[in-house]
């Protein structure tokens, strides 16, 4: 992720079911790869991935979450995100 | 999330579906939320095997093969995937509806609207449309008392939310689509005036035999043996009344490789053919109410 302006937002060419604890993704351009279980903070990253944040609104955010401060989190969202990005479920 | 799978299978195959029953109808208000084992789509039957194909290219498997006479023609196609936990059934037409399959899929699809399946806009029937089969989904086997409960609970959802316009177009729409003797039973329910004079459709005998009577195996086999020419009766009797290692493993699997099970399934198979052949003649004859 070099660019820290880009608005992060979920691919358009994916389907999700929610529950309480998982998020279930399936990449509709990949229909044989089997859906990506994505739990605790993936998830609740993924949830925020809505086109209004780039990464440092994220981080913000997902600290005030968890209650932690975002110098703890910072690194982890930001590998989370990348990793995200690389399953191609953020744009 | 299937229902998303298929939504672009189909679009890459340049099929039209309409998701039916399962969660649509809950979120058109037409059903309780209930898990749903399967997931149902009604697709352009000019462009189902396309479709299917599309499926197969990414691992869902067909069923079968279908083996075992039916009263009605086979509507659908049920298709497995090892990886997701749930049965697909891709309906070519819907019984019930007696008009031609492909005349049904244009009304139904002209009518069509949406709803939001895991992320997703899908296309289902209207809510009219969608009452009327879910309708006939209870009616087809309207002895059972699961359908009948959700029959009832179907027509005490409409009869809360619809007005007379929504009434007079589910009259409108079973003439349309053939369904104007299929739908009465429905039609009584709700207190509406049925279609006057419906004409005679083609296959109204084979439902009243499916859906006013009980006994579906011995009935099913009874109505194949009257279908089929004399000589090929005897192959028909023996599949009916004895079949062979592969048959029973095709229909029970867990009797595969061991043969005393395998008889013993056999026999009591056999046994309850007999048990309801007595009544399945009588429905034969007569279908409808045989206590």
């Amino acid at each position: 992720m070099s660019d820290p302006d880009r608005r992060l937002r979920r691919a358009h060419d994916l389907a999700y079911v929610e529950s309480d604890d998982r998020m279930v993704v399936l990449r509709l351009a990949d229909l044989s790869a089997p859906p990506l279980v994505l739990n605790g903070a993936a998830k609740l990253i993924f949830e925020h991935l809505d086109g209004t944040r780039v990464l440092q609104d994220l981080v913000v955010d997902i600290a005030r979450a968890v209650d932690e401060s975002e110098v703890t989190i910072a690194q982890d969202v930001a590998r989370t995100v990348a990793e995200l990005i690389d399953l191609g479920l953020v744009t | 999330m299937v229902h998303a799978l298929v939504a672009e299978v189909a679009r890459r195959a340049e099929a039209r579906v309409l998701f039916i029953k399962g969660p649509a109808l809950v979120l058109q208000g037409l059903r309780d939320p209930r898990d749903s084992v399967d997931v149902d789509v009604l697709v352009d039957p000019q462009r189902q095997d396309e479709l299917l194909a599309g499926l197969a290219d990414v691992g869902w498997e067909a069923q079968g093969p279908f083996d075992t006479p039916s009263v009605m023609a086979r509507h659908s196609v049920t298709l497995r995937h090892p990886v997701w936990a749930c049965e697909l059934d891709v309906h070519h037409y819907f019984p019930g509806f007696l008009a031609a399959p492909e005349h049904v899929f244009e009304i139904l699809a002209a009518r069509n609207c949406s709803v939001e399946i895991a992320g997703r806009t899908l296309p289902c029937p209207d809510p009219v449309a969608h009452a009327a089969l879910f309708a006939l989904h209870c009616l087809r086997d309207s002895r059972e008392p699961g359908h009948q409960a959700q029959l009832e609970q179907l027509v005490a959802r409409v009869q809360a939310k619809w007005t007379s316009v929504d009434f007079a177009d589910l009259v409108d729409l079973s003439r349309d689509t053939g369904a104007e003797m299929t739908l009465l039973p429905f039609f009584e329910a709700l207190g509406i005036e049925p279609v006057a004079n419906p004409p005679t459709r083609p296959g109204f005998d084979e439902w009243r035999l499916r859906s006013q009577t009980e006994t579906a195996a011995s009935l099913n086999w009874l109505v194949e043996l009257q279908r089929t020419p004399w000589r090929a009766r005897a192959g028909v009797l023996r599949k009916a009344v004895w079949p062979t290692d592969a048959e029973m493993t095709r229909h029970m699997p867990y009797t595969e490789g061991d043969p005393r099970l395998m008889r013993r399934e056999r026999w009591r198979r056999l046994k309850r053919g007999l048990k309801n052949l007595p009544r399945a003649v009588a429905e034969v004859r007569d279908p409808g109410p045989h206590e």
